[in-house]
C-alpha cells in the first residue's frame, strides 16, 4: 500500500507540467460523454411496447 | 523508475491522442434535434393509441378500431426512429418530411377518438407545433408532391 501511494506521488509529480492539458481533456471527454446521441430506436420500442401489445392484442 | 515513466508516458499518449475526443462538436446537435422532435411524435402516437387503447376497454370505441389506425403509424415512428440513428444524408434529406407525413396521419388518426366525444391528447398538439417547426424549412416536397 505504501509502496503504490508512494508511486502514485511520484506519477503525479513527473505529470504535474502537463496536468493542466490532462484536465482539460478529461473535461472534454466528460463533456462529450453527457452529450453523446444515444440511438432513439431503442428507446421507442421500449417506450411503446405496452401500448402496442394493447393494441395489437385486440 | 522506468515504470513510472513508462506509466506516465502512457498516460500521455493516451491523453494527447488515442483519448483526446475527436472534434464533433456540430455534427450530434442536429442529429439531436431530429431525435427530439422524433420524440415529440412518440409522445403524442402513445398518448393517442393508450387512450384509444383504453377507450376500446370501455366500450367507447368499437374493438379491433384502434390497431389499424396506429399500429401503420408506429411502423412510421420506427423508420423514422431508425433514421434518426443512421443520420447519413439520405436520411437526414428524408427525415423532416417523414415527420410530417407521420403527424398528418396521426392527427387523421384522432378522428377515432373525437368520434366517440373523446379529447385529442394535449401530447399531440405539442407535437404538432414542433413538427411544424422542425419540418417547416426542411421539407421541400410540401409544394403538392405526394410522399
Amino acid at each position: 500500500m505504501t509502496t503504490l501511494l508512494s508511486f502514485l506521488g511520484e506519477l503525479i509529480d513527473v505529470l504535474a507540467p502537463v496536468t493542466p492539458t490532462l484536465f482539460q481533456d478529461l473535461e472534454n471527454l466528460v463533456a462529450q460523454k453527457k452529450t453523446q446521441y444515444q440511438p432513439v430506436t431503442p428507446q421507442i420500442e421500449q417506450q411503446d411496447a405496452a401500448t402496442l401489445k394493447a393494441l395489437q392484442g385486440k | 523508475m522506468i515504470a513510472r515513466w513508462v506509466a506516465a508516458i502512457a498516460l500521455c499518449l493516451c491523453v494527447c491522442f488515442g483519448c483526446t475526443p475527436a472534434n464533433t462538436a456540430s455534427a450530434p446537435s442536429a442529429q439531436q434535434d431530429a431525435a427530439n422532435a422524433l420524440k415529440l411524435v412518440n409522445d403524442a402516437w402513445e398518448a393517442s393509441a393508450t387512450a384509444c387503447a383504453a377507450a376500446e376497454d370501455q366500450g367507447l370505441v368499437a374493438t379491433g378500431k384502434c390497431g389499424p389506425v396506429f399500429v401503420p403509424i408506429y411502423d412510421s415512428i420506427v423508420l423514422a426512429g431508425n433514421l434518426v440513428d443512421t443520420w447519413d444524408a439520405a436520411a437526414q434529406e428524408q427525415l423532416p418530411c417523414l415527420l410530417k407525413q407521420i403527424m398528418t396521419d396521426l392527427v387523421s388518426g384522432e378522428k377515432v377518438l373525437t368520434d366517440a366525444k373523446l379529447t385529442i391528447p394535449p401530447a399531440v398538439l405539442t407535437a404538432q407545433a414542433g413538427i411544424e417547426a422542425f419540418a417547416a424549412s426542411l421539407c421541400l416536397a410540401d409544394a403538392g408532391a405526394d410522399q
